[in-house]
């Protein structure tokens, strides 16, 4: 597995950890009328952190133990792998962004076009680490 | 699964023959990572040509003594 491929499983790990712990936190939130309440700022600095730190200290570990091989840099099959998913995920996140533009011109409670937005980006962003660990595995 | 390129190389067999070369020495000596290496011996990645250069001098070989077409 290369230091890249470890980078975006982490980067899956963070985003579900993130997304796991802020929907926790709006959910143990007082509501309103049974929606879900816009989240406060705390909220916000945690579960942001919380993906952080998912993300950043096994990369830091693996850094420690393997200081070698995380200083490879990317090579040409890399960069395709970076290259595709990358563009399923824009074409995702463009895509999923209609979801929360809906719900705004539809009158929606802002939290939940909020929320939408939050689901949208994360979605987005496991469609693209996700694919690049999917493209790891099949080569290309 | 995926469709695997109609290119085939000989990299496995000029590594062997060249002192039991490593995968990972040849992607060194190439410029990409040794898991680039594994996929290209096994015919799942076609090199950029400027890698399949770099191969093919490495080994002191032409082009077409490393990379041929499947059928061919």
């Amino acid at each position: 597995m290369t230091f890249n491929e470890k980078t975006a499983w982490s980067a899956c790990a963070g985003i579900v950890i993130g997304l796991i712990a802020y929907f926790w936190l709006v959910a143990t939130q007082p509501s309103e009328n049974g929606h879900l309440p816009m989240p406060n700022l705390m909220t916000l600095i945690v579960s942001v952190s919380l993906s952080a730190l998912t993300v950043i200290l096994p990369l830091v570990i693996l850094s420690a133990l393997a200081p070698k091989e995380a200083s490879i840099p990317v090579d040409e099959r890399d960069e395709i792998i970076i290259g595709q998913a990358g563009f399923t995920g824009s074409f995702v996140l463009q895509v999923l962004l209609l979801v929360p533009l809906y719900l705004l011109f539809t009158g929606a409670p802002a939290a939940t076009v909020f929320h939408a937005l939050i689901l949208a980006s994360s979605a987005a962003g496991l469609v693209d680490y996700g694919g690049q660990i999917w493209r790891y595995h099949r080569a290309i | 699964m995926a469709k695997r390129p109609p290119i085939t190389n000989r990299v496995r067999e000029l590594r062997e023959a060249n002192g039991q070369m490593s995968q990972a020495a040849l992607g060194e000596a190439i410029g990409v990572t040794r898991q680039t290496v594994i996929a290209i011996e096994q015919g799942k990645y076609s090199p950029s040509l400027e890698s399949a250069f770099r191969i093919a001098r490495l080994f002191g070989v032409g082009l077409e003594d490393v990379f041929g077409w499947e059928g061919d």
